[in-house]
């Protein structure tokens, strides 16, 4: 039956997705819900939550609320955290309950913003979305509170006569999450790709950076989706400066080059020497000890049945931590047979490049993606699935020789069938399970 | 590099003194601190031997529940049935429900003896006929006790809350049976209270078979909980259920509060006692003589505020029912006792909180939720000195590593209770814990 996860998680909602983008910009973010949210938000889909302070909040709306749709008392509480904290913005997303109620967000949105003055938006989502929806409609945002009250669309790269015959190229990275990136040190990694091959990084959406250098958007030569959360951000900034955009992650050797030759060619600027692809970030002072996961302790004090479970669990965990290089184990299984079908599952940027890499780095010549989210940014081919149902999971299982996703996913492995498993674990999906053993997958280190 | 949040702001807390009113705060937006040991509805449903849990909903709410159980190694019992806005929109939501179901148990290696499962506010707003939901499943899975129970945070604040049905729904699956006269449950805890607690030891030292939910591995044990004849709760939270199952099943609901009070865990002592026909320790007059057992709590605690010294105290509400009567135990026998974490003065702590009034009016209530919690000083001092935290909320709102891990009042009672808490309280004065990776772990020490 669809929609029935017998054995499988569920990726992060358009809700967390909103939060996650806007976590490190110093604005308010509510969750318009009665509880609950706010705990998986923060523990499984946030990172920075114990290390970095941010105004991320839930309404905690009761049965009362609901019935009576009592728009009045979530504006007036906002109100009074917006009076005591003074964020730079503020931003609501609702949960199911508000859909099934037609909250009008953007009408509150509005209201609050006349009456605090401070920029005020509101984004459709239910919870019952993908994260990259939610990511996408925040920092969309920016670009009309923030980017075009800084730099206006006549005075954009594109537009200005004194960027032409120039050597760099300056872009922005869109699509920069924990939920895509973890804090691991492949934001850091991103931007040191970038800045090493003479780009000039004005803002990077939204990890190690500050509203002040996103509102800089709008000087970039050219913007890089760097995951689907970055796709609508890309085609705002796209209408609003006329700045073209590049989609793709720079994993491997030749598809780190060829990105490069892409942003290039879009910012009409000549390539000048050997791009260098070899990547070496470490995660950022501010996410050092995030990067590290939870510890899940075999405490002496649990009862046996606990110690056991919590012992396999780290023992799993160990195993991804010191598996041998990705690409390594990849490279072992092709170079016996290049044709072997292989499965990647996930987030379509991510997957794409992934294909890429594996297409042009090590001569496979069947890789086909599984995008379980509902943004797939043009990227899929007529031979991948666009699903995220359990059963086509373990369909596209069944015929793989070779899968590359998150840990979780093994649970729908076949039995009998002989499948190489490539663990690679992905926040948006297991949260902060496998984070010590997310890899820094940005550049060609890793081949 | 990020923006700088911190200065200035007001603390959310005020002096027991001034305090009046329940809940103690305005209630408006909420934080929500990063301290997870207390137990959520899809921890305390694994209590239940084997069975399978079933979550309906949408993303954001199935998110939480499914990672949770992965992160306790909970998956094979563990599935979902995903919602979509479409769903709702073509009222499908009573179909999905049934199939749904249906089609996970059809799928599983082996029929669960019994299947939790949890609906939530979409259901509730669709008016979807749970009976009839509930009615064919038992006709296509007649083997299968369903144990209805709600994911339903909306209705938190009216009427039964999702943690109170979910306390009840844990024995739901418990059948009528012959009452057995020297059977007796505790229930109601996620944690088994301690053998060696005067309550569990002088009913097993009197003949009594005593079952906890906690400690049955198999579910024929589980459902052996129907013969006995009484059932002791020990928690406000259980209260509903307790009474609930004095209807169904004829079985006496007792309560014995986890108390730090040592009037009321003499009353309770004499209380048990009487119903049960058991000895009570008695002075040549024949009054019931608490004597030693007060001595050995007063000299546990004795050594221990030797051992803490001056440090300040600061207790949360997560970590006992009775947050306030502690730290009137506490203050008592000494200890510098700063601050209590609480929205609200919990039922059965009114007395405790009248006593601290007159007695500790410097006394600070602190918020647990109030959106300022999230920009309180955590550096592991107040007035000067270090703290030692009672709880995972105090010890990460408190910022030391000093503390006393525990949540839901761990497997405390009686006397014996307070003299272990004692010790817990000396350790964590000696030594310090790793507060970050101890108080992110969900639900401590539940088991897959």
């Amino acid at each position: 039956m669809k929609q029935v996860q017998r054995v499988l998680a569920r990726y992060s909602s358009d809700l967390f997705g909103m939060c996650s983008s806007l976590y490190e910009l110093g604005g308010l973010c509510v969750m318009h819900d009665a509880s609950g949210c706010n705990s998986t938000y923060d523990t499984h889909d946030e990172p920075r939550w114990f290390d970095i302070d941010s105004m991320i909040y839930i309404s905690a709306l009761t049965e009362s609320d609901a019935v009576m749709g009592n728009d009045d008392k979530l504006i007036g509480e906002i109100i009074e955290v917006a009076e005591a904290e003074r964020p730079k913005f503020i931003a609501l997303g609702g949960s199911p309950i508000f859909m099934m109620m037609g909250t009008d967000f953007e009408g509150i949105a509005r209201v609050i913003e006349k009456r605090t003055g401070i920029p005020t938006f509101g984004i459709r989502s239910s919870g019952m979305h993908s994260y990259e929806a939610g990511a996408g409609q925040a920092l969309s945002h920016l670009v009309d509170a923030f980017c075009l009250k800084t730099i206006a669309p006549e005075q954009s790269a594109c537009r200005a006569e004194g960027r032409k015959n120039v050597r760099d190229v300056r872009v922005n990275i869109l699509g920069v999450t924990p939920l895509d990136f973890s804090v691991t040190g492949n934001a850091e990694g991103l931007v040191q790709f970038f800045e090493q091959n003479g780009c000039t990084v004005v803002s990077s959406w939204a990890m190690n950076n500050t509203l002040e250098q996103i509102s800089q958007a709008g000087t970039a030569d050219v913007n890089v989706v760097a995951s689907a959360s970055g796709l609508l951000p890309a085609e705002k900034l796209h209408d609003a400066y006329g700045t073209p955009y590049v989609t793709g992650l720079p994993l491997g050797r030749e598809p780190s080059c060829d990105l490069l030759d892409r942003i290039y060619e879009a910012a009409g600027v000549k390539k000048s020497g050997e791009w260098n692809t070899d990547v070496d970030a470490h995660p950022s002072e501010q996410y050092r000890a995030a990067a590290e996961g939870i510890p899940l302790l075999a405490d002496a004090s649990l009862p046996p049945e606990a110690r056991r479970t919590i012992q396999s669990e780290n023992a799993v965990r160990t195993d991804v931590r010191n598996r041998p290089s990705l690409y390594r184990t990849i490279a072992q299984v092709l170079s016996s047979d290049p044709g072997q079908l292989v499965y990647i599952i996930g987030e379509p940027v991510f997957a794409s490049s992934m294909r890429a890499c594996l297409e042009q780095d090590y001569g496979a010549r069947s890789v086909r993606i599984v995008c379980p989210l509902e943004e797939t940014c043009g990227l899929l081919r007529e031979c991948d699935l666009h699903t995220d149902e359990e059963d086509d999971f373990a369909s596209a299982a069944g015929i793989a020789d070779v899968i590359i996703a998150d840990p979780i996913f093994r649970r729908i492995l076949p039995r009998g069938k002989s499948v190489q498993f490539v663990d690679f674990p992905h926040e948006a999906y297991s949260g902060r399970l496998y984070r010590s053993g997310i890899p820094m997958f940005i550049g060609s280190r890793m081949l | 590099m990020l923006t700088n949040l911190r200065g200035g702001q007001q603390l959310p807390e005020i002096r027991i003194q001034d305090a009046s009113g329940n809940p103690l705060f305005h209630e408006g937006v909420e934080y929500s601190s990063p301290a997870r040991g207390t137990w959520t509805i899809a921890h305390v449903s694994m209590l239940i031997p084997h069975a399978h849990q079933i979550f309906i909903g949408g993303d954001c709410c199935l998110r939480g529940v499914v990672l949770s159980a992965a992160e306790f190694g909970g998956l094979d019992r563990f599935s979902m049935v995903t919602v979509k806005e479409d769903d709702v929109c073509q009222n499908k939501i009573d179909e999905m429900y049934t199939e749904g179901i249906t089609d996970i148990l059809h799928k599983l290696p082996v029929l669960p003896p019994a299947v939790v499962v949890f609906a939530n506010c979409i259901h509730e707003f669709m008016a979807c006929d749970m009976d009839a939901i509930y009615r064919k499943l038992h006709e296509r899975f007649p083997s299968v006790d369903f144990i209805p129970s709600s994911m339903n945070p909306t209705m938190r604040k009216s009427g039964m809350t999702p943690e109170e049905r979910m306390r009840m729904q844990l024995y739901a699956a418990l059948d009528m049976r012959t009452k057995n006269p020297k059977s007796v449950n505790v229930v109601g805890n996620v944690y088994a209270r301690s053998p060696q607690c005067e309550l569990v030891k002088w009913l097993t030292d009197g003949g009594y078979v005593v079952r906890d939910i906690c400690t049955c591995s198999e579910y024929d044990e589980y459902k052996a909980m129907a013969e006995s004849s009484v059932n002791i709760y020990t928690i406000p939270l259980m209260k509903k259920g307790a009474e609930a199952l004095e209807q169904r099943l004829h079985q006496e609901a007792f309560y014995m509060p986890v108390s730090f009070s040592y009037t009321e865990i003499e009353s309770c002592l004499t209380k048990l006692a009487e119903h049960f026909g058991l000895p009570v320790p008695q002075q040549p007059d024949g009054t019931p003589d608490f004597g030693p057992l007060e001595k050995l709590a007063d000299d546990a605690l004795a050594r221990a505020r030797r051992t803490a010294g001056d440090m300040a105290v600061t207790i949360d509400y997560a970590a006992v029912s009775r947050p306030l009567e502690l730290a009137r135990l506490l203050v008592e026998h000494g200890f510098h006792v700063v601050r209590v974490y609480t929205d609200s003065i919990p039922p059965g702590d009114e007395r405790a909180f009248d006593w601290l009034k007159e007695h500790a009016p410097d006394l600070m209530l602190h918020s647990v939720v109030n959106f300022r919690c999230r920009f309180v000083p955590r550096d592991g001092t107040a007035g000067g000195g270090r703290v030692l935290a009672i709880g995972q909320k105090a010890a990460y709102l408190s910022g030391t590593n000093n503390f006393v891990n525990i949540v839901e009042n761990g497997s405390l009672w009686g006397f014996d209770g307070i003299c272990r808490l004692a010790q817990m309280i000396e350790e964590a004065a000696l030594h310090e814990s790793d507060m970050r990776g101890v108080v992110q772990i969900k639900a401590w020490g539940c088991r897959g």
